[in-house]
């Protein structure tokens, strides 16, 4: 229940700002410039600026303007938001390919699978060797261990240099962020491993690789899956600097041309939209991984 | 039951025959140190063991005094500095498929069903898939959980936990079977359930069961011999021959008074001799005077 409040609590915040008039409203967006020469209709002016105009017009004997108290453009109202996003649901026939929210975010999701697959493949079994075997790790570790306190973005000239200005370079930069980490994880968590079912599982006949793979990995399974969905929200973050590597594409490319023509509704409305996604696909990980290792029982 | 006297002549030709036994289980001046600050520390000093075929060994001692280490070493856990473990008059290296053991606490896999748990040790000696099953099934059936094979153990209860670890263990039909205090998070009653369980279980099958416990009625209702430890360093006090035949015996009758009081006596004095040496005596400082009214 405290769970939905969370969320209302903001959201009541929001709309008092947008909806009460006497909350905030800094300007005033102007209906009728009357015989103000740089007014006109629709533009926002501050609130002291307007009230001169008014005064010194009707001073003049000449027509005042006329408007209604607003907030910045770049504050929208939850409803222009909401629309922005119902459009973005139901996109037009004929509305440019890119510009459109649902096929940026499909590319986005793209790099993101690509790139965490990639970095999954290599990390999840490298990470396992390295807490399992300490010799593993301590060949590779400290090197990693360096490798992490570099910006993944900083590798994105080399990145667009070896790899085009295409999706390559990008899945490079959210594989370099995310790999380093993950290796290090992953060896930590599976140092983790309940020692006593180790000694167990030796005293039963299992040794080395066999031990890894009938003991080590499904003790470890589910904080591994843990970790992954911790790793996949940092891959999230990197995706962003990704899209702007190269030519700039997906919901980064969609939400800096939306700034630009100051369609504010709708940069909103992306940004709620990674939100959704990544809280969404997080929860439905969550659910999967209760539903999947019912031995554990998780406090998370 | 009748006449002490012709119970004592069984037991004493049963010790005979067992003594008459090869050992199984063949501890040879093992010493075991670890590492401690910049010198070493002696957990065990020169314990010589011998264990008979089919023999039901009982370890006891004071806390800390290295049964858990023993144990350990003999199922090639842990390394010794010292002295040589034989089984079967073999050298010991690392664990074996013909030492399994029993833990205290549960360490069933818990990814694994009870069957999947009894199968492990059989799978990983390479048996095919649906062998390992008939065979696990027929280990489960002697405790008496073949009709829980499909359930994971956190469904199960302490007790029935510790009866899959020991169809698991013995499933790989081991030679020696060491159990480490396996019954000493369990409630009274499950526990004397699960003495009577062991030794049944003991009685039906060629093991021989090296079982460490701190409960000195334990080791008198299930051993053949118990062996007395002391702390600092752990040494061999005294190996007892407990004066009773195997099945259920009676901790009231005089010959197992007796020994139980023996064994008292060795473990209490240690543990005086300890107390002397660990502790200063602090004088006992009254806060209230005696006679303030108060009784
Ligand atoms: N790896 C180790 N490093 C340092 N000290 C150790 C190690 N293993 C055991 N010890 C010490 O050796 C002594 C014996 O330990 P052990 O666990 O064998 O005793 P125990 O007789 O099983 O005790 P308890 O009755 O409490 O189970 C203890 O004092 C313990 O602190
Ligand atoms: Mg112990």
């Amino acid at each position: 229940m405290l769970g939905v409040l969370s969320f209302i609590l903001p959201l009541t915040l929001w709309s008092a700002i947008s909806y009460a008039p006497f909350l905030w409203h800094p300007l005033v967006e102007i209906t009728d410039p009357g015989d103000v020469s740089y007014f006109s209709a629709g533009m926002r002016a501050p609130a002291d600026a307007f009230a001169e105009e008014v005064e010194a017009m009707t001073a003049a004997g000449q027509a005042p303007p006329r408007g209604v108290p607003a907030n910045p453009v770049y504050l929208p109202a939850p409803h222009e938001v909401a629309i922005a996003l119902w459009h973005a649901a139901t996109p037009a026939a004929d509305a440019r390919e890119e510009f459109r929210l649902s096929s940026s975010l499909w590319h986005s999701i793209q790099i993101i699978f690509w790139a965490f697959l990639i970095s999954s493949a290599v990390g999840v079994p490298l990470g396992i060797l390295c807490g399992s075997f300490s010799a593993v790790g301590r060949l590779t570790e400290p090197f990693i261990e360096f490798f992490r306190y570099l910006p993944a973005p900083a590798f994105g000239a080399l990145a667009v240099a070896v790899l085009g200005i295409y999706d390559a370079p990008k899945i490079a930069i959210v594989v370099i962020g995310t790999f380093f980490q993950q290796v290090l994880i992953i060896a930590t968590t599976t140092r983790r491993v309940e020692y006593a079912l180790l000694e167990a599982a030796q005293t039963l006949g299992a040794r080395n690789l066999k031990l890894v793979r009938r003991v080590v990995v499904p003790a470890i399974l589910p904080d591994l899956y843990n970790d992954q969905r911790i790793l996949l929200g940092w891959a999230w973050t990197y995706l962003i600097v990704a899209e702007l590597v190269g030519t700039s594409s997906g919901i980064t490319f969609f939400i800096t041309q939306q700034a630009r023509y100051q369609h504010f509704e709708n940069v909103y409305a992306a940004i709620l939209v990674l939100g959704i996604v990544g809280f969404g696909s997080d929860l439905l990980l969550a659910w999967l991984g209760r539903w999947l290792f019912p031995w554990k029982r998780t406090s998370a | 039951m009748s006449d002490p006297s012709a119970i004592e002549h069984q037991v004493a030709a049963r010790l005979d025959r067992l003594n008459a036994r090869e050992a199984i289980l063949d501890v040879r001046g093992l010493v075991k140190t670890v590492p401690h600050g910049t010198s070493e520390r002696t957990i065990l000093n020169n314990v010589h063991l011998k264990v008979r075929r089919r023999e039901f060994l009982c370890v006891v001692g004071p806390s800390g005094c290295g049964k858990s280490t023993l144990i350990r070493t003999i199922a090639g856990l842990e390394e010794a500095q010292g002295g040589d473990i034989l089984v079967d008059g073999k050298p010991v290296h690392g664990p074996g498929p013909d030492r399994a053991m029993v833990f205290q606490g549960y360490t069933l896999f818990p990814w694994l069903t009870v069957l999947g748990n009894v199968m492990f040790g059989l799978q990983m000696a390479n048996k095919p898939k649906d062998e390992a099953a008939r065979e696990a099934r027929q280990w489960l059936d002697l405790v008496g959980l073949e009709p829980y094979a499909d359930a994971y153990p956190h469904h199960l209860s302490g007790g029935m936990k510790q009866r899959v670890a020991i169809a698991r263990a013995l499933a790989i039909q081991p030679r020696i079977l060491l159990m480490d205090e396996p019954f000493s998070a369990l409630d009274a009653r499950t526990r004397a359930r699960m003495q009577a369980y062991l030794i049944d279980i003991w009685r039906k099958i060629d093991v021989t069961i090296v079982f460490i416990t701190h409960d000195l009625d334990e080791a008198l209702l299930l051993a053949d011999r118990v062996l007395v430890l002391k702390t600092n360093p752990g040494e061999v006090v005294e190996l007892m021959d407990v004066p009773a035949l195997p099945g259920a015996r009676d901790l009231d009758s005089p010959a197992l008074k007796a020994a139980l009081i023996r064994l008292e006596g060795f473990i209490h004095a240690q543990e005086q001799a300890q107390a002397a040496e660990d502790e200063p005596v602090t004088p006992i400082v009254r806060l209230a005077p005696i006679k303030d009214g108060i009784d």
